[in-house]
């Protein structure tokens, strides 16, 4: 939902600082950087963000998510579905759990 | 009550910052410990792939773990096993940028990798990026989980 939303603030309360964020095109995202992104007003959000074969494994306090992520965005005029899988990485702090790493990489394009 | 001298309240914010700065010290001695235990796990990594010592990846892997690939698909510790009794041969492997972040018993490693696999008795060039996730099980370093992801040549 944060996603779709561009909502910046759910991401600055649950994301730790030093936080990293590989991504499919090779490069990898700081936290400052993900930010800067989602409150960039020029830029389109995707308009439907689906996560699916979800699996959720606890090591006592750290956790670990892997899913498949399908994305419908609007890109040059076109809509354009993307799917890629994705590993998060994740550490309870203060009784919260907080995101440490994140990293995505490409399955398909559909234009 | 005893009244403290100006020389004894000294001493005593003198120790009590000493002992603050030692505080501060150990703990953040096991933090670079951490970091030092991963990165030799990164480095015996490397020579297990290269000398195809499947051994190391049995006893250094939790059983769930998981591998994002590049090709967008997910792996298992066994297929991974698998796969590296079977590789591609792999020329020019070297890895950079290695950062390693440690939140208690869990760790992020972060790296870049440039390799070339022999195609048809050609190489083909690759750079990926990596994010490794550890967790420490038993009082040792355990990987839980790898994702990488291909860099794209620029336009």
């Amino acid at each position: 939902m944060a996603s779709l939303s561009h909502d910046a603030d759910f991401y600055s309360q649950n994301l730790v600082d030093d936080w990293s964020g590989g991504s499919s095109d090779g490069s990898f995202q700081t936290k400052s950087m993900l930010l800067r992104e989602l409150r960039d007003s020029t830029k389109r959000g995707p308009t439907m963000v689906c996560h699916s074969h979800m699996t959720l494994r606890f090591f006592d306090l750290t956790a670990v998510v892997t899913y498949i992520r399908t994305t419908d965005s609007h890109r040059d005029g076109n809509c354009v579905q993307t799917t890629a899988i994705e590993t998060d990485t994740f550490v309870k702090t203060n009784g919260h759990w907080l995101q440490i790493a994140s990293h995505t990489s490409s399955a398909s394009r559909r234009p | 009550m005893k009244t403290l001298t100006r020389f004894q309240w000294s001493s005593t914010a003198a120790l009590i910052a000493v002992l603050a700065i030692a505080t501060m010290a150990w703990r953040h001695a096991p933090a670079e410990e951490d970091r030092a235990a991963i990165l030799q796990w990164e480095r015996d990594a490397a020579a297990a792939k290269h000398a195809g010592d499947v051994a190391f990846f049995e006893k250094n892997l939790m059983d769930d773990w998981t591998g994002g690939l590049s090709s967008g698909a997910f792996e298992t510790k066994q297929s991974l096993i698998a796969s590296l009794r079977h590789a591609d041969a792999i020329e020019k492997d070297s890895v950079s940028s290695v950062a390693v972040r440690v939140y208690g018993d869990a760790a992020i490693a972060t790296y870049s990798r440039s390799y070339e696999v022999v195609v048809d008795g050609g190489l083909l060039p690759n750079e990926s990026i990596t994010t490794e996730s550890f967790v420490r099980w038993d009082g040792r370093w355990i990987q839980v989980a790898a994702h990488s992801s291909i860099v794209k040549p620029t336009p």
